[in-house]
């Protein structure tokens, strides 16, 4: 235990040290998680042949960053299609937490759920089921008579793969929302009304500047995710002639003659919009938000009748389109036997294949839950003692360290995956990871470590430190003052993170493909092979049982956080 | 939350993977480290075999082409791997011009078609596929007698064809490769009529059969042909059919890492790749086996006759011209803002 008494009659590098050493240890987990593997890829994008030793082509990427096709229309098309799913995002998000923190709506614990349930589904078995759903003679034609051609059409367009995106990512807005909004006092609404304030008013001068770092933070979270998927444009983009950044990044790395290089120089770019993001909306929150104070039990509006009912509607609404269209889909197409016509005839066959226990599926499946439960642990304790340091840290470093632990989640996973095996699998590293079921338990933590940081950032924004102050001058060491001090404050958001960390790591796709050790699977490796071998029908009979399984994970997790006392 | 219960789940947390047993990688010289493309049921019934046979471990990368050469060019300065087995040819002579494989010739190599391998011996074709088009038998374009190409490229037969993206799909993208060398510079008003006219693309194959299998198409163009054969089992209203003016050969090759750490086994497993028993597994999956002799599946048997006549490829000028040619096939036709015509509802 270090008290800062003790600190002072230690020679000085020893006492700078000491009192700077949170800062410096996270600092040295980031180098090494994120840093490293990073700056070997921007080294590659520099120098191509740096790994062999070699310093030729220097910039040449770069050069032909300009000669590329196309290369201002993809990435203006990123932009905007990242923009405008985050702000679709938050239009059917924000009401969905307004409703879950602020009223007395009934079933909130199944609205809660049916918000998380289409962040479950990986991507591209989203979009290809929206289009069994959609496409001529699909599922919708077939139940409910013709589709008029200019909904499909619509749907085929970039509006329509920006409504299937944000559809698969407006839950994580809501429970941002709901967190935030949940722990915004009552008083300071009594006071507002009670000096004569309007609903707007309120509404404009307290609560919305109290949410603000909240709908910022996961509002950059769709961004990035939106910028970095790869999944739903691809299956989806092609008919609706968009092209993006990251199909073309996945496009250099796995089309012979490979260009890494180029891949890595596009990738950077990327990362520049990611840190312009990052940047822009941590200003944007400080500017227009803030305002610091302390948790209290929530209040909540009683509602009407007819606003339960609406209220209702909305998230059923939200629910049929985000969950029931593709799984129903989902669900239809893994009991598909033969198909006469648009309707097959069913077997449960497929669902047997993987469940029988010791086959490939089933083992898959295991790997996958231990790997994602372990992931969403490490990642929230790890990242909220990272957010935690960080927030109070002044200066550039506090933001060259979100910097860092950010650029993870934006940079396609397939290079990701390429610097980490260029990083771990180097030759100056005496123990490898690699190869080994640790590296893809390292990826995970390295790419979705920013979800519990964001999550932790938008409560630490607006918790006061001064209790903080308080236990360390009655003497708590500093392990002792964020665990029983700043955790516990922490822990609503966290909750919420560490659901969204489970449910993505279960459903990761691209960096587990690369670096997953010979002879293992996982769920989601799985359900890619089983596509790629046209088998579709086990294929989704498998998507539907990991996303079973997640839900169920869920539904316990949601029953036993239940009573939420405050601390 | 208390500090007892957060070491707990910590603890648990990294616990558990040394209770399903996955630890670390096996260096060991008596392991031999394989990536493959192509079916996995195929790969890891050889496999399996192989480390029956010869008592040892090996460690199974299955993945697509792609996604192989990108974890082998990861993997550049410190090579992991000690065979490769692509879906494409064009992939494996790249690796041979960057002078990462080292030539060998496997035994039973003379039971093979000889001009199925590279010449200088570092890479030889262990199977092959066709690469031709699929249609429904109950549309319009299943009960024509004989097709060719240009019938799924115009009005009417093109509105309601599919084909998978040729930089995403590997065999199509030879295919294209293929035709495009046949084809000259007609490739391009072709394929640009055959998009105004209605052709989609889709992003997988099996997106594409999938498509064809629910009756939202009536044809693929460009399909590889072992993947059909494989449906049509199921689905009886699915049929692979070849272009008169020839379909494509895509051919899948073996070869050795020229840093292979375990030379010796590599070798024994390239040559077992061409007994006759992992000669048989590739008949199975509907592949074309590289020895003569193995009988074909009855799917393929039933398919044609004699062997279709094939498009001719030279195989280093396509190398050459992929890159360029999937990209400019992306710009000018997949991702061209290209008017449509309404496509007619489904019958």
């Amino acid at each position: 235990m270090i008290t800062v008494a003790s600190a002072a009659t230690r020679p000085f590098v020893l006492s700078w040290a000491s009192t700077r050493l949170p800062v410096l240890l996270v600092a040295a987990l980031l180098l090494l998680g994120a840093g490293y593997p990073l700056a070997l890829l921007f080294l590659t994008s520099i120098f191509p042949e740096i790994m062999g030793g070699r310093f030729e082509g220097f910039l040449d990427a770069y050069r032909r960053i300009g000669e590329t096709d196309g290369i201002g229309s993809m990435l203006w098309n990123s932009f905007a299609w990242a923009g405008s799913t985050t702000v679709v995002s938050w239009i059917l998000g924000v009401p969905c937490g307004y409703l879950l923190a602020r009223t007395n709506l009934p079933g909130k614990l199944w609205a809660r759920l049916s918000l998380l349930v289409p962040i479950m589904t990986p991507p591209y078995i989203a979009a290809l089921s929206y289009i069994l759903v959609m496409q001529d003679g699909g599922f919708f034609d077939q139940l409910l008579g013709p589709m008029p051609e200019a909904l499909r059409a619509w749907f085929f367009s970039f509006w329509g793969v920006t409504l299937v995106m944000a559809l698969a990512s407006f839950g994580y807005v809501a429970l941002a929302t709901e967190a935030a909004l949940a722990s915004i006092p009552r008083r300071l609404e009594t006071a507002a009304a009670q000096l004569g304030a309007s609903w707007g008013q309120t509404l404009r001068a307290i609560i919305i500047p109290l949410m603000l770092p909240a709908l910022f933070n996961s509002g950059l979270l769709v961004f990035l995710e939106a910028l970095s998927n790869f999944g739903v444009p691809a299956v989806l983009g092609t008919r609706a002639n968009l092209p993006l950044l990251p199909a073309e990044i996945f496009y250099l790395v796995t089309s012979w003659p490979l260009d890494l290089a180029l891949a890595t120089a596009l990738s950077s770019l990327l990362c520049l919009v990611a840190l312009i993001a990052l940047y822009g909306s941590r200003l944007l929150a400080s500017f227009m938000g803030g305002g610091r104070y302390e948790p209290e039990t929530p209040h909540q509006f009683q509602l009407g009748r007819g606003a339960r009912i609406i209220g209702l509607a909305w998230f059923a609404g939200l629910f049929v389109l985000s969950t029931l269209l593709p799984y129903f889909a989902m669900l239809v197409t893994s009991i598909a036997d033969q198909w006469q016509g648009a309707l097959p005839s069913l077997t449960l066959d497929h669902y047997r294949a993987i469940l029988t226990p010791g086959s490939r599926g089933s083992e898959a499946l295991f790997t996958s839950l231990w790997l994602a439960f372990a992931a969403a642990t490490i990642s929230i304790f790890l990242g909220a003692w990272i957010a935690y340091v960080i927030s109070r840290t002044q200066g550039w470093l506090r933001h060259a360290l979100e910097g860092l632990a950010t650029l993870p989640r934006v940079i396609p996973k397939i290079v990701l995956a390429v610097g980490l095996i260029l990083a771990w699998n180097a030759f100056w590293v005496p123990v490898s990871p690699y190869n080994t079921v640790w590296m893809l338990l390292l990826a995970y933590v390295v790419i979705y470590i920013t979800d519990a940081l964001n999550y932790a950032n938008s409560r630490l924004q607006s918790m006061d430190p001064a209790l903080e102050h308080a236990a360390s001058i009655l003497g708590a060491s500093r392990w002792r003052v964020f665990f029983q001090v700043v955790l516990p404050q922490l822990k609503p958001v966290l909750l919420a993170a560490w659901l969204t960390t489970f449910i993505v790591t279960m459903r990761e796709l691209v960096a587990s493909i690369l670096l997953l050790p010979p002879g293992l699977d996982t769920s989601a490796t799985f359900i890619f092979n089983q596509f790629e071998q046209g088998d579709l029908a086990v294929a989704m009979a498998m998507a539907s049982i990991t996303i079973a399984l997640s839900s169920i994970v869920l539904v316990v997790f949601q029953i036993r956080s239940r009573p939420r006392a405050p601390t | 939350m208390d500090i007892r219960s957060l070491v707990l789940l910590a603890g648990l947390a990294v616990g558990l993977p040394s209770l399903t047993g996955c630890t670390g990688p096996s260096s060991n010289d008596d392991t031999l480290v394989v990536y493959s493309a192509g079916p996995r049921p195929l790969i890891e019934l050889v496999v399996e075999e192989f480390e029956a046979r010869h008592d040892v471990r090996v460690d199974l990368f299955a993945a697509t082409t792609g996604q192989v050469m990108a974890k082998l060019e990861a993997e550049r300065y410190r090579n992991r791997a000690d065979v490769v087995i692509f879906a494409s040819e064009l992939a494996a002579e790249a690796l041979k011009r960057d002078g990462r494989l080292r030539p060998y010739r496997p035994a039973g190599v003379e039971q093979t078609h000889p001009d199925w391998h590279d010449p200088d011996g570092y890479f030889h074709a262990t199977a092959a596929a066709l690469v031709g088009v699929a249609v429904r038998k109950d549309r319009p374009l299943g009960g024509s007698g004989s097709l060719d190409w240009p019938d799924l490229m115009r009005a009417p037969h093109a509105e309601r064809t599919v084909m998978p993206s040729p930089s995403r799909s590997g065999a199509t993208g030879d295919f294209l490769v293929n035709f495009a060398q046949v084809q000259g510079d007609e490739l391009w008003p072709a394929f640009i009529d055959a998009r105004t006219d209605g052709l989609d693309f889709a992003a997988a194959n099996s997106q594409a059969i999938g498509g064809l299998v629910t009756g939202a198409y009536d044809a693929i163009l460009g399909v590889v042909d072992y993947l059909v054969l494989r449906q049509q089992v199921r689905n009886p209203e699915v049929e692979m059919r070849y272009p008169t003016s020839g379909a494509a050969m895509v051919r899948r090759p073996i070869g050795i890492l020229d840093e292979a750490h375990a030379p010796g086994l590599a070798e024994a497993f390239v040559d077992f790749y061409f007994s006759e028993f992992a000669q048989e597994a590739v008949a199975e999956q509907h592949l074309i086996p590289a020895r003569e002799g193995i009988a074909n599946s009855p799917e393929r048997q039933a398919a044609y006759e004699g062997m279709p006549p094939i498009l001719a490829l030279d195989r280093s000028q396509a190398l050459a011209a992929q890159n360029r040619l999937l990209r400019q096939f992306q710009l000018r036709v997949e991702r061209a803002e290209i008017p449509r015509a309404i496509r007619s509802p489904a019958p």
